[in-house]
């Protein structure tokens, strides 16, 4: 299975997403995939299928949401919190990621002739959390497909892995700290714009629908920070059955509900604070530095 | 053009849905008028409310409603912090994103002190509220919060990003001063500082009003577990809705990423 697959969508769920398309779509969704050990308990299979079956989904997603106009998904793959689970767990999904990954490079290398997939569609990777917390082979995997895929403009897929958002948001506090410290920053330059350029996600628009599948109603440490505007969607169905109608309802939902939503937004960019040139050069030079250290994991020696 | 088909059927959708809505929500008011009329009223309400809650598998020990975009009814709110009360909830935060609960805060007092002679003298005003400093001549010594009092607080939007912009420069000025180094900065010191500032623990439930599911920017370094449900209206809000919410939360389980 890849990574995006051919359109999987009949001609009425086709003829709904047309008519869907033809409002507002959210530029940005962010995705909580909950429910695949359910899926296997439910359905008698093991844990792993069921995490197995979830990918698949997560593939089936981004198609169709190509097929609705939507340039940027966000999907919570791996929390921090996720480390608590039985090693043999933790032990397997870092295998199917590692697998995943794999499957995603070699991708290019089978089609010497024809672009691969990632690359005509023009998705760009990027994996937002704290890589230092894993296996030195899927680090080095996840370089590598960031880097390869860094120019791609069309499409934008981040994958939240060991990331939680207070991890994030500790960890853009003593970034911006740091700068303070050496002098690229002033103390007056400490705004909430530039806690938001210390994020993982600082080269994102904030996302303005986030669905979380399998009945759960919290955000469980996911973009606290970035959703705070956001129309969310608790969608009470298990990962592996989500369809493609739960996603048209989530989409409809936000259609009825941004207008509602457009004065808090309003309001958050109001308190953003002015943005200066120090704070775009100090901005710039993270994104310089987290490149530089995806090169370098790149081409450490596994 | 087929464009414009596909938009004619896309506004008849949304018609469509609006209509049912609409039907709905009268449906739903007319329900909410004939139940006040027909009346099982009960005398006494705070009593109702203890007994049942004892049946509810757990309690949250902070709430929050998160008002949305409706009009803040007061008398309404105050039924809540009441009810809480009853409900053994030690902490409730009203959150209006635009800030005018905070600047009205009297009438909230005003509408608290009517509903209730006898549960006022429960109600501690948090560190976030006016009333704070006025009222709460004893306040809470070294954190030690005897349980059958209510802590209640009022929040805005800029008291969620904007109390991590702050913690971030104060933090600054620590590290200049050589106080600590950056280093030391890390998710654990973060939750402690602004637990210290904030004074009350993360909210285990939010109650949204209105059709929208947002956090409405409420506190987001606080919400990571928050369970969201959703009250249709605080406008007129009987003991019944509440007790549905708690019954409700009272079955959410959370497994903590195991």
């Amino acid at each position: 299975m890849s990574w995006i697959r051919a359109s999987t969508l009949n001609w009425i769920q086709f003829l709904c997403v047309k008519i869907i398309k033809s409002g507002r779509v959210p530029k940005h969704i962010a995705f909580i995939m909950d429910g695949n050990r359910r899926y296997a308990q439910k359905n008698n299979v093991r844990k792993f299928e069921g995490h197995s079956q979830g990918f698949d989904k997560l593939a089936e997603t981004l198609q169709w949401c190509l097929d609705l106009g939507i340039p940027e998904v966000t999907v919570y793959a791996f929390s921090i919190e996720n480390f608590k689970r039985s090693q043999e767990e933790v032990d397997a999904l870092m295998e199917l990621s590692q697998q995943k990954f794999e499957r995603l490079l070699s991708e290019k290398m089978f089609c010497c002739f024809a672009r691969d997939k990632l690359m005509e569609h023009g998705v760009c990777i990027r994996v937002i959390g704290n890589l230092s917390l894993l296996p030195q082979n899927i680090r080095k995997l996840i370089a590598q497909a960031m880097i390869l895929t860094k120019d791609n403009k069309k499409t934008f897929l981040n994958v939240a892995f060991a990331y939680t958002a207070r991890e994030e948001m500790a960890q853009a506090v003593r970034t911006a700290v740091s700068g303070v410290e050496r002098d690229a920053l002033q103390l007056s330059d400490v705004t909430q714009q530039l806690l938001s350029n210390c994020l993982y996600t600082s080269t994102s628009p904030d996302p303005e629908l986030l669905i979380r599948t399998s009945g759960e109603v919290r955000l469980s440490d996911y973009l606290l920070w970035q959703v705070s505007c956001s129309c969310i969607y608790f969608a009470d169905v298990l990962w592996p059955e989500f369809s493609i109608w739960h996603l048209l309802a989530a989409i409809i939902k936000y259609q009825r509900s941004y207008a509602q939503l457009v004065p808090v937004q309003q309001a958050d960019e109001m308190a953003n604070g002015c943005l200066n040139e120090r704070i775009s050069l100090f901005h710039t030079c993270l994104a310089a530095s987290r490149l530089a250290s995806l090169e370098e994991l790149n081409h450490a020696v596994a | 053009m087929t464009f414009s088909l596909f938009r004619v059927l896309w506004t008849l959708l949304h018609v469509f849905l609006t209509a049912v809505h609409f039907i709905e929500s009268v449906w739903n008011s007319l329900r909410r008028k004939l139940d006040l009329v027909s009346k099982n009223y009960v005398d006494d309400e705070l009593g109702f409310i203890s007994r049942h809650v004892k049946l509810f598998n757990k309690i949250p020990s902070h709430l929050v409603v998160i008002v949305g975009n409706e009009t803040i009814s007061y008398r309404d709110l105050a039924n809540v912090a009441v009810w809480s009360i009853a409900a053994g909830i030690s902490f409730v935060s009203f959150y209006d994103h635009h800030g005018i609960l905070k600047k009205n805060e009297a009438e909230l007092l005003k509408a608290l002190s009517e509903k209730t002679k006898a549960q006022f003298e429960n109600i501690v005003w948090g560190k976030r509220t006016k009333t704070h400093g006025l009222i709460n001549k004893n306040g809470t010594k070294n954190g030690v919060v005897s349980s059958h009092k209510l802590h209640l607080n009022i929040f805005s939007l800029s008291d969620g990003k904007g109390a991590l912009v702050k913690l971030t420069k104060s933090l600054c000025q620590s590290v200049i001063a050589g106080q600590m180094t950056v280093t030391d900065i890390n998710q654990d010191l973060i939750d402690e500082k602004l637990r210290a500032e904030m004074d009350i623990p993360d909210p285990e439930l939010a109650l949204y009003c209105g059709d929208v599911c947002s956090t409405y920017g409420f506190l987001p370094w606080q919400i990571h577990v928050t369970e969201f449900l959703q009250l249709q209206s605080h406008h007129n809000i009987q003991i019944k809705d509440f007790l549905l919410l708690l019954k409700k939360y009272g079955k959410c389980v959370q497994r903590h990423g195991k």
